[in-house]
């Protein structure tokens, strides 16, 4: 009985080689002139149902017309939004292996923890969507307008408490108290969910979050907007001026965007770019966007890759004024 | 409201449509939720893609009817296999499963389910006469609120730790620990990662079940096959009694699942807590309120109810701070939001006024739902239990393929394979030896929670620990606490003696 | 083999003392970061875990001690057989895992199912052949079916 079990076992290691010599093989033929002639692996970075994973499937399904073969859309979770991208960076750089490739990831989580990658090992394809952050109190707040919110802060002894989820968000405070010397505590929240229970609850004076994640407050009045962290103005109040406009130089963006490997062909980034730029004129996919509350906006491949470089930059600098990392 | 209610109950139940979609989300979340490694969330997973082409109550209800369904399904698996099918079902495992080694696996499903349905009714009813204010209430729980409730919670570890209490605080101190893997919540730097980068958004909650407590579970019970004990998993009923439960049991624990119901209403309300606390605890109030305590883990009826009403409720009352705030009341009803966005509606008190019938049809689906499950279950439920009749030489090794395939489709990852054979195998080591699996569990659970609200109060009071003191809630949660400390030390010591 | 419960404390004690000791003194320095930006220190919660972990093994160790002369431990058994049974289940777990990003998902999952069922004492061929074949295609089918996901 014993050694049936080990003959089995063996077998089944024999098998399971075999079956990999063969496969890798056969993979090793394909590698023709026409791109793209199989499927291509679209990995997101987040999981199922988020914001991310259901635009992403949106742009993919619209792309899927122009480049004539079908994309496979797989979520590869964790790792803060690492680890979808390094799975991408893993696969062979044969155009055939695309990813989302969002900001905070490629921008700011590698000044966090160790990431195999920088904004240097991409090709990418473009940006289609920005998220615009806005910074709020609650409607029975006495701060009117944010230099009344930063006296407050400055005469305060311990500083006025404000909640933010992630990263970027607390760059805004961060520049605000450097600037006027006001100052804010921050409070790290785990969701722009729960930045909007501890605002609400009346547990922090103010928050700075993704106008998606406000835009229901703000439209019930139980929140205020004081002012767009962005670099636009808000399209749910275009009254209330950008915090640049205000006179404070502060601004925060963050984007979803596509990319591949860098050791991948510029042909075939060609491709993909007039691709996926097609893609984001589909009305199904705007409309999805629309839904989603998040605004669309179209970044070429170079722009993009740009934004994130300098983004990257910026961040650490920030980052280690706010002695957050050393 | 009345009116628009029984509008809301015409509609579901005579448009075939929602008919369709309501029964169809039930089965699916009961089929998927019952087989371990496949969860609830993965239900929805499935179901959000065809919301898309729904009208609004329909996919709304078609979700919540998964979700309630998925809920109850995790207590099958936990029963029949103990091995819980959903992270809610962990606290049913001990008893369901101890009821199912006396044949009498009919009568605990059947417990489970009343049990069940009658505490989602009850989340229901809350939630349709004071969402408002209950939600209202909930929003003052802030940090230090959290925080002190999060001690609370961590005497059930005490309470549920058995024979030795050593071991099983050992089993709860090692939880909190492997809680803090990941970048820390507050922040941002790397905890226990490793390097690894997989490890940096933590471990998953369902990974853990998985691992720690059913596969590691049915390592034990292989232990039979090496026996040579070849045969059928589970007894057959040793007589009629043993599949029935009769009116008089129902009601003998009708207080125990009130008791449960109502735990589980205010856990469901309040944002971020999530069903599986909300099961520890009823669990855990039931045995310290028995009479019969001692035979808490080893088949108690009532422990069986309480645990099912408690993670129920939490269906209903995860959305009385949706509807009424626009926050969910945990990650069931955060991926509900999105399907609102998608039917162009935004939940929060707005949609009240903006879409009263989507809102009575939602109700109307819930209440339901509960009764699509008891017909449902009654009729099917001899199915699930003659699949775990099954010889165990063919259902382990299918169950073991179910968990792998499970834990990787969660997040496609094989960094999760691995956590969850390491769990695994921790949890084989710890039963085998009388540590607490189960213990362990409860401390990863409340690890974020207690955590993270205790320095985010910190961080608002400028590190001043009064702040723990500040409100008439924590005082409540203090007293509470206090009581529940010295009836464990008071019921150990009585073991002792004994 | 039989293992009395004093032993099991005791020896539970000093590997539970000697992990907390290796928790304080080099995991947490070396793994978990240290800033001072947000009040209390990252390190702070799991320092005092691993204090409390200290404690409780040293607890486990002493009443380990004041148990070793009773008669009415109780016994934690561990048959041979069993252990066998266990580790060789962790074996195929773990040549099933690092197959299946290899092969794929079928055929190591036909495989594997079938090794587990003969090793569980199975040996009815009919049976073995017809679930290890038809459980993982109606998987495979649902997954990427109904799920749309893709498996290795």
């Amino acid at each position: 009985m014993k050694k049936k079990i080990k003959v089995l076992m063996v077998g089944f290691l024999c098998v399971c080689l075999m079956l990999t010599l063969s496969t890798g093989c056969a993979q090793d033929e394909e590698e023709a002139a026409v791109y793209p002639e199989g499927p291509i692996t679209l990995i997101v970075n987040y999981g199922g149902g988020g914001g991310t994973d259901l635009t992403a499937r949106a742009i993919a399904k619209a792309a899927e017309e122009h480049l004539g073969v079908p994309i496979s859309v797989v979520n590869k979770t964790g790792g803060v939004g690492t680890t979808g991208i390094v799975e991408m960076l893993n696969k062979k750089p044969d155009g055939y292996s695309v990813g989302i490739v969002t900001y905070s990831p490629i921008a700011i989580v590698p000044h966090q923890m160790e990431v195999p990658y920088t904004p240097d090992d991409f090709k990418y394809i473009c940006a289609y969507g920005i998220y615009k952050y806005g910074l709020a109190v609650k409607n029975d707040s006495p701060y009117e307008t944010v230099e009344e919110l930063i006296e407050a802060a400055k005469e305060s002894e311990k500083g006025l408490s404000y909640g933010a989820s992630g990263y970027p968000q607390p760059f805004v405070y961060e520049k605000l108290s450097k600037l006027e010397g006001a100052k804010f505590i921050h409070i790290p929240t785990q969701s722009g969910t729960e930045t909007n229970t501890v605002l609400l609850g009346g547990h922090v004076e103010s928050v700075v979050a993704i106008m998606s994640d406000l835009m229901p407050f703000v439209e019930s009045g139980e929140m205020r907007i004081l002012a767009s962290a962005s670099s636009d103005r808000l399209d749910i109040a275009p009254d209330v001026p950008t915090l640049v406009e205000q006179g404070y130089g502060v601004e925060i963006n963050s984007y979803m965007g596509i990319a591949v490997h860098k050791d991948v062909s510029d042909e075939k980034v060609e491709v993909l770019r007039e691709a996926f730029a097609k893609a984001f004129e589909d009305e199904e996919f705007q409309d999805i966007m629309k839904k989603s509350k998040i605004p669309a906006k179209f970044i070429s491949g170079e722009d993009y890759g740009q934004l994130c470089k300098d983004g990257y930059k910026e961040s650490e600098e920030v980052m280690r004024e706010m002695g957050v990392i050393d | 409201m009345l009116e628009l209610l029984f509008e809301g109950f015409i509609n579901v139940l005579f448009t075939p449509a929602s008919l369709f979609a309501l029964i169809g989300g039930v089965v699916i979340g009961v089929v998927l939720g019952s087989i371990p490694g496949l969860t609830a969330t993965m239900a929805i997973a499935l179901i959000i893609p065809i919301t898309y082409y729904m009208d609004p109550v329909q996919s709304l209800i078609m979700l919540m009817g998964a979700y309630n369904g998925g809920t109850f399904g995790g207590s099958l698996a936990a029963i029949l296999l103990g091995a819980p099918g959903t992270p809610a079902a962990a606290a049913t495992v001990a008893d369901g499963l101890g009821l199912a080694l006396q044949g009498k696996a009919g009568k605990a499903i059947k417990m489970a389910l009343s049990a069940s349905v009658t505490g989602c009714l009850f989340s229901c009813v809350i939630l349709i006469l004071v969402a408002a204010p209950v939600a209202r209430y909930a929003l003052k729980f802030g940090p230090a609120e959290y925080t002190v409730l999060m001690v609370f919670s961590l005497t059930i570890i005490g309470s549920a730790a058995g024979n030795s209490m050593t071991k099983g605080l050992i089993g709860g101190v090692l939880g909190l620990l492997f809680g803090m893997v990941g970048l820390d919540r507050i922040a941002s730097v790397p905890r226990f990662t490793f390097g690894v980068i997989d490890l940096a958004g933590g471990i998953d909650l369902v990974v853990m079940l998985i691992g720690l407590l059913a596969l590691s579970e049915i390592f034990v019970q292989v232990e039979s096959v090496a026996g040579g004990k070849l045969d059928a998993h589970l007894p057959p009923p040793k007589n009629s009694e043993d599949d029935k439960l009769s009116l008089k049991e129902y009601l003998a624990n009708f207080k125990t699942i009130m008791r449960s119901a109502a735990i589980g209403c205010g856990i469901g309300a309040l944002p971020g807590l999530g069903p599986t606390l909300a099961s520890y605890i009823g669990y855990d109030m039931a045995k310290r309120s028995s009479k019969n305590r001692s035979l808490f883990g080893k088949g108690a009826l009532e422990g069986v109810a309480a645990a099912e009403s408690a993670n129920n409720a939490v269906c209903g009352a995860n959305l009385i701070p949706l509807l009424a705030l626009g926050v969910p009341g945990d990650a069931m009803a955060a991926i509900m939001i999105g399907a609102f966005m998608v039917q162009g509606l935004t939940p929060g008190p707005l949609v009240f006024r903006e879409a009263p019938d989507v809102v009575a049809g939602l109700y109307a689906g819930l209440i339901l739902s509960n009764i699509l499950l008891f017909v449902f279950i009654t009729f099917a439920y001899k199915m699930f239990t003659r699949v775990a009749r099954v010889e165990t030489t063919i259902i382990f090794p299918v169950v073991f393929i179910f968990c792998v395939i499970g834990v990787y489709a969660l997040n496609q990852s094989m960094t999760d394979l691995w956590i969850m054979l390491l769990f695994a195998a921790i949890g084989y080591v710890l039963t085998k030896f009388g540590y607490s699996p189960a213990t362990l569990m409860i401390g990863f659970i409340l690890s974020p929670l207690f955590e993270v609200n205790l320095r985010q109060a910190l961080l608002i009071s400028g590190s001043n620990p009064l702040v723990f003191f500040s409100t008439p809630i924590t005082w409540v949660f203090w007293i509470i606490t206090v009581v529940s400390v010295y009836k464990i030390v008071k019921s150990k010591k009585a073991a002792e003696e004994a | 083999m039989n293992i009395k419960e004093s032993r099991v404390d005791q020896i539970g004690g000093i590997i539970l003392g000697i992990f907390s000791l290796l928790l304080y003194f080099v995991i947490i320095p070396l793994e978990v970061g240290d800033t001072s930006k947000f009040g209390v220190s990252p390190r702070f919660l799991p320092q005092i875990l691993a204090l409390l972990l200290m404690f409780l093994s040293i607890c486990q160790v002493i009443s380990g001690y004041k148990k070793r002369g009773q008669e009415d431990q109780k016994i934690y058994t561990i048959n041979p057989n069993e252990l066998k049974l266990i580790l060789k289940s962790l074996g195929v777990f773990i040549i099933y895992i690092i197959a299946l990003n290899i092969t794929g998902y079928l055929i190591t999952t036909v495989v594997a199912l079938a090794v587990f069922m003969f090793l569980y004492g199975q040996r009815n061929i009919k049976r073995i052949v017809l679930v290890s074949v038809g459980i993982p295609i109606a998987i495979y089918l649902f997954f990427t079916k109904a799920l749309t996901m893709v498996l290795p």
